[in-house]
């Protein structure tokens, strides 16, 4: 199977019924608004356990960020949730215990002992992920927490306090409370998807769960330095090895600073990157310093700039696509300008795109994300991408000759909704 | 009519053509013959109903032509047929059916009376008789009611009778019945003799019975018979009448009538204690007579029940009853009233018996087991007796303060020393011995006296056995029915009431002599164990010879030969158990328990001990078994199981016995717990040491297993940490490819690349860690393992469900 780009953003998160606060929940998603809506049964998919009305409407207490792959996600979910079992714990750390409880059975009549998950509360459910961060497992994953209510905020400082260990130090706890101006949206979910994507793009960075930012957006500027300056036919070495990166410069790290030139092989900066930090055994690195311009850089944004670049053709073109909405819109929606635009100033991401192209799919890339987004926005990610890859074939010798005039491309350009359609995977 | 008849009945029915030609042909083919051929048709009639009308139809026929019949055959009509037009008829009758009663009534005690006299004294006919006419159950009692004028009462009940009376609801017309009323009619009209009646009443007193009387009786038959023959009334009217409303004359009789002597069915219980329960009752007259003078009761009871038969007509009918039965109420009664003398008893005496009262436990089953009731006794007697001097002589040994007197060996009270706390236990609080036994009587047949331990051994030989004798005579002098075998009496005579120390006295024949032979072997415990020694003075190390060694004892045993060796000897130490059982079973249980206690060789103690270990298994003869732990040093009974080892006894024999007891006790383990032990052999400590190199290879190969085992999870953390640094090493220096497609692992694990375990492992184990130069093979487990210590997200490319991953 094709290997798909580490995802933009995927989270594990703590609900909790507003109306009784008892109820919690723990799931995983990579779009937290999307699936607080479906909670809420504002959309469909919501779980079955947070469908009872009388429990509505439900609070993302706290989010676990960074989760490098869905399997991981579902992981750390698996074990989140289920924190009495999971061999993940060592039984000697354990908070949770298993619960012996005695069922009878409606059918036979007969009683059965077994161990059932202990009801959790609140709290328990922090220390649990407090103590998930820490195990071995996980420790070493990219993971952020960060918290919407100030409640389990303090539980976890408190928890955090009192527990024999400590959170490595990556891991960025944060409170990330809603801020007043940001709009509330609560009831409005009938907009129109335009209004809505602006107003996603307006509560971005605003805090809480709407201000999460869950698409590539972040790593705009690494994936355009990376697509522009592997296309420059220098002869680029290694920053560690001192090695010619050679012809496969696909697997060549960039340091995501603007001005910082440093490229090395993963497997050396990997090795540097361990070795600074003095963990012998790790296999994987967390963080290290550019050996170039001595930054500190997290490897999972190295690693997402890469697996971007290397697997992530469609999500670069999405990506670029995105770029491209100020640009027309700036255009005064006249497209025959914009494709001009576009070729004329190299410093546009708009030329960045061209350069991106070349590396990875001969010259598909771009006209096939024009094609996605004009006939089927959201669903086409989301059906096969072996299929997708055919059929954008086929029509990569076309769409040039559409690409000057796309009809309504002002007008559905979203990267939220794109990233809904991830989910349905 | 007889045409329409069976038209009716055709269309009710609603059945076939054929049927209806069957039926139709069939009434044609009886018409001519109607009066006396109805038997034939009626079979051929299915329908109850169908029936009726027909035989209606017959009746009437009977009815034009004999005027006489008439009123018999209206009658079953309306009873048949239409009950409640045939009451109005019966109304009009009513008079004809009066006198009609009167007479029967008049008749039937005649009847009876002629019966019981032509019968003779077959008294239970006659009650038979009088059930089903619903007469008095006895005789005597009809004769009593012919005196009075009871039929005049009879009359005028009668008549309310009559009025009143309806007939049963589910009086359901009976083929048989029918026929053979009819026939009886017809009979009568044609003037057969009543004798040639008698099988159709007798059915028909068949069908009174199911109302609840008796049985009928040919004499019965007749009477009805004769009455019938005089007023031609129907016999099935009367006796309704009578049923349903009974007359309160013969409903006092009933209750004797129901009384018959049932005899009690006999169940194991009764059979158990019959033994021991009425015994006195048995025995006592028989003493008294002897011993006192003849009551006047007694006499009375002697004199014969004619007597009394003639007294109790006006007390009531209990005494009638009994002077019916035969001669063994009688002696009963008799039995009775000599019985409540020896009640008086001074309290002293009372005590005594109640001390030298005999307790056996058990169920009745296990109860009734010996066929003499005194076996038990005797045999318990013969055990004390046998005991008691031995148990004399311990306690003695042990209680420095008891008052009796011996001499002592010192070399048993060294062994006997180390009961002391269990003797100790077996003390109350005055330091008398506890008389609280416990009997063991599926095991062993040996209640016990406790009394009689406790004083000693006073015997008072002189005084008793002349008594004693002459109670043996007794019973053949005064004819009287007696318990086969002669016991003591202890109600009786006080002086009887000691202790019964001396086996003469209390063993007069039954298999407790056998024993009783036995006891003065046992009283010389070099004897006993002389006994008990020919199974083997200890236990032969099996494990130490060869196999041919081992071939051969087993055939000298009689098995045929085993190749296991383990199996041999096994089996070797099971036939040694068996024989040492076989030897102890020889002595008398407890005797084979106390043994242990005067013994001073510590083989023989050894060999004693030990198959009380074997106690709780049930597969062992149980007669073995040493059923009362009664004396104070006994060996508490002890699970074998449970901690073989730990054996009270064996506190102060030297060292190496003891070892050795516990290698018997082990090997006796072992073989017990064949299911544990089967493929090893049983390994006891003491033969391990000598045991030849021969010995089973098995044990070789378990030791290294019981190193890994204790050493395992240091061994195990070690290598684990060996093998997972190989890991790393192996995934970490494998040289990148920096290739898209075609990823190393360890840069997949650097991209976050959730890994799957299968093809790791695969990887790990061809190439992977033999690059590294490690030869062991890990298993996917090991490399989840490895991966979740260094937080590389891994996973199984299986899901629980059994299908693979398709993409991640």
């Amino acid at each position: 199977m094709e290997a798909r780009p580490i995802p933009a953003f995927y989270c594990c998160y703590l609900l909790r019924s507003t109306a009784y606060p008892s109820s919690i929940y723990v799931g995983s998603t990579p779009n937290p608004v999307r699936r607080l809506g479906q909670h809420n049964g504002h959309s469909k998919g919501g779980a079955v356990r947070t469908s009872r009305k009388t429990l509505r409407p439900w609070e993302m207490t706290c989010v676990v960020t960074g989760f490098p792959s869905k399997i991981a996600a579902l992981q750390f979910e698996w074990a989140w949730h289920n924190p009495h079992i999971t061999r993940r714990i060592p039984n000697e750390q354990r908070i949770t215990k298993p619960v012996l409880k005695t069922r009878k059975s409606r059918k036979t009549g007969r009683t059965r002992e077994g161990l059932v998950r202990p009801r959790m509360s609140l709290t328990d459910k922090i220390n649990n992920l407090h103590l998930l961060l820490r195990v071995p497992s996980f420790s070493r994953w990219p993971l952020q927490v960060r918290f919407f209510c100030v409640d389990a905020y303090q539980a976890w400082r408190l928890w955090n306090e009192r527990v024999n260990g400590s959170i490595r130090g990556g891991i960025n706890i944060s409170l990330d409370l809603k801020q007043l101006k940001a709009v509330d949206n609560d009831g409005e979910f009938d907009m129109s998807t335009r209004a809505k994507g602006k107003r996603k793009r307006e509560a971005l960075g605003k805090g809480g769960i709407e201000g999460l930012d869950v698409g590539y957006s972040e790593l705009k500027g690494h994936v355009q330095k990376g697509v522009l300056f592997l296309a420059k036919d220098e002869a680029l070495e290694c920053a560690v090895c001192a090695k010619d990166l050679g012809s496969k410069t696909a697997m060549t790290l960039l340091c995501p600073q603007e001005d910082c030139r440093t490229a090395s092989h993963m497997s050396c900066l990997a090795a540097k990157f361990i070795e600074d930090e003095g963990a012998g055994a790790a296999v994987t690195p967390i963080s290290g310093r550019c050996p170039g311009c001595r930054e500190e850089l997290q490897w999972i944004d190295l690693i997402k700039e890469l697996s971007l670049r290397v697997r992530g053709a469609r999500e670069v073109a999405r990506m670029m696509k995105k770029l491209r909405v100020p640009v027309t819109k700036n255009a005064a929606a006249s497209h025959h300008e914009a494709p001009t635009a576009v070729q004329e100033d190299a410093t546009n991401p708009n030329k960045d795109l061209d350069y991106m192209r070349a590396p990875d799919d001969s010259d598909d890339s771009l006209p096939e994300d024009w094609h996605c987004q004009d006939d089927n926005d959201d669903d086409m990610m989301s059906v096969m991408s072996g299929h997708s890859a055919q059929s954008d074939g086929i029509e990569a010798a076309s769409s040039p000759k559409r690409f000057p005039s796309p009809p309504k491309l002002p007008a559905v350009i979203e990267d939220s909704d794109w990233d809904d359609a991830e989910l349905l995977d | 009519m007889d045409e329409a008849e069976p038209l009716q009945s055709v269309k009710s029915l609603g059945l076939s053509k054929k049927y209806d030609l069957q039926m139709s042909g069939q009434v044609t083919k009886e018409q001519p013959k109607d009066l006396g051929g109805d038997k034939k048709k009626i079979p051929a009639f299915k329908k109850p109903r169908v029936l009726h009308e027909k035989h209606a139809e017959s009746i009437q026929k009977k009815a034009t032509i004999t005027a006489a019949v008439r009123p018999a055959i209206a009658v079953e009509q309306s009873d048949l047929l239409a009950p409640k037009k045939s009451r109005k008829k019966k109304s009009k009758d009513e008079i004809e059916v009066q006198t009609t009663i009167k007479k029967t009534k008049i008749t039937k005690p005649g009847a009876v009376n002629s019966c019981k006299k032509a019968a003779g004294s077959t008294k239970k006919a006659n009650k038979v008789i009088s059930a089903q006419l619903r007469a008095p159950a006895s005789t005597q009692e009809e004769d009593l009611r012919a005196k009075q004028g009871f039929q005049e009462l009879c009359l005028e009940k009668a008549i309310t009778r009559r009025k009143e009376w309806t007939p049963c609801k589910d009086t359901a017309p009976d083929p048989t019945l029918l026929e053979d009323f009819e026939k009886s009619g017809d009979s009568k009209l044609l003037g057969d003799t009543p004798l040639a009646n008698d099988p159709p009443t007798s059915r028909f007193g068949n069908l009174l019975g199911d109302f609840g009387f008796a049985q009928k009786e040919d004499s019965s038959a007749i009477v009805c018979e004769t009455t019938r023959q005089e007023n031609g009334e129907a016999i099935l009217k009367r006796r309704k009448i009578e049923l349903v409303n009974g007359i309160p004359a013969p409903r006092v009789l009933e209750p004797k009538r129901c009384k018959s002597p049932k005899k009690k069915p006999q169940t194991v219980t009764e059979k158990a204690t019959a033994p021991f329960a009425p015994v006195k009752s048995i025995i006592a007259p028989s003493l008294l007579q002897y011993f006192g003078t003849p009551t006047a009761e007694s006499v009375i009871a002697a004199s014969g029940a004619t007597d009394a038969s003639n007294t109790p007509a006006v007390i009531g009918q209990r005494p009638r009853v009994k002077k019916l039965e035969t001669s063994k109420p009688k002696t009963s009664k008799a039995k009775k009233s000599v019985q409540k003398q020896p009640i008086l008893l001074s309290p002293e005496s009372a005590m005594k018996n109640a001390k030298n009262q005999e307790l056996i436990f058990g169920t009745s089953s296990q109860l009734v087991r010996e066929e003499s009731p005194s076996f038990m006794k005797d045999l318990q007697q013969a055990m004390k007796e046998s005991e008691s001097m031995m148990e004399q002589k311990g306690k003695d040994y042990e209680f420095l303060d008891l008052p009796s007197g011996k001499s002592r060996s010192s070399n048993v009270r060294a062994i006997m020393a180390s009961r002391s706390l269990w003797s100790a236990a077996s003390r109350d609080i005055d330091g008398s011995l506890v008389e609280v036994e416990m009997v063991n009587l599926a095991d062993t047949p040996d209640p016990k006296c406790t009394a009689t331990k406790g004083t000693g051994l006073p015997k008072m030989p002189d005084s008793l056995k002349p008594q004693l004798k002459a109670e043996d005579s007794l019973p053949s002098r005064t004819g009287e029915i007696v318990a086969s075998a002669p016991q003591l009496n202890l109600n009786d005579s006080k002086d009887l009431q000691q202790p019964l120390e001396e086996p003469d006295l209390v063993m007069p024949r039954s298999v407790a002599e056998a024993a009783l032979r036995n006891r003065p072997k046992s009283k010389s415990p070099v004897k006993k164990t002389s006994v008990a020694k020919p199974a083997t003075g200890r236990m032969p190390n099996y494990e130490g010879f060869t196999d041919i060694q081992l071939r051969k004892e087993i055939s000298t045993n009689g098995f045929k030969p085993i190749k296991q060796r383990e199996k041999m000897i096994t089996l070797l130490k099971q036939c040694w158990e068996g024989k040492v059982l076989m030897a102890l079973k020889e002595v008398p249980a407890n005797v084979s328990l106390q043994q242990p206690a005067a013994e001073n060789t510590n083989t023989e103690t050894l060999k004693q001990t030990s198959p009380s270990k074997k106690r709780g298994r049930p597969s062992k003869p149980s007669d073995l078994v040493p059923a009362t732990a009664d004396k104070a040093d006994d060996v508490p009974p002890k699970k074998p199981r449970g901690r073989p080892k730990k054996d009270p006894t064996a506190a102060t024999p030297p060292k190496r016995k003891r070892k050795a007891k516990a290698a018997l006790s082990e090997a006796l383990v072992a073989a017990t717990d064949d299911e544990i032990y089967d493929s090893s052999p049983p390994t006891p400590s003491p033969p391990r040491r000598r045991s030849p190199p021969k010995s089973p290879g098995k044990l070789q190969l378990s030791q290294p297993l019981e190193t890994s085992t204790t050493n395992a999870s240091a061994i195990k953390d070690n290598s684990r940490e060996f093998l997972f640094s190989q890991i790393t090493k192996a995934v970490t220096t494998f040289p990148p490819t920096h290739d898209v497609k075609n990823l190393t692992w360890h840069e997949k694990m650097l991209m976050y690349d959730p890994i799957v375990l299968e093809d790791l492992t695969v990887w790990l184990n061809t190439e992977g860690l033999g690059r590294v130069g490690e030869d062991d093979e890990v298993c996917p487990s090991l490399v989840k393992e490895w991966c979740e210590e260094r937080s590389v997200c891994c996973l199984w490319r299986e899901n629980l469900k059994g299908g693979a991953r398709g993409r991640w």
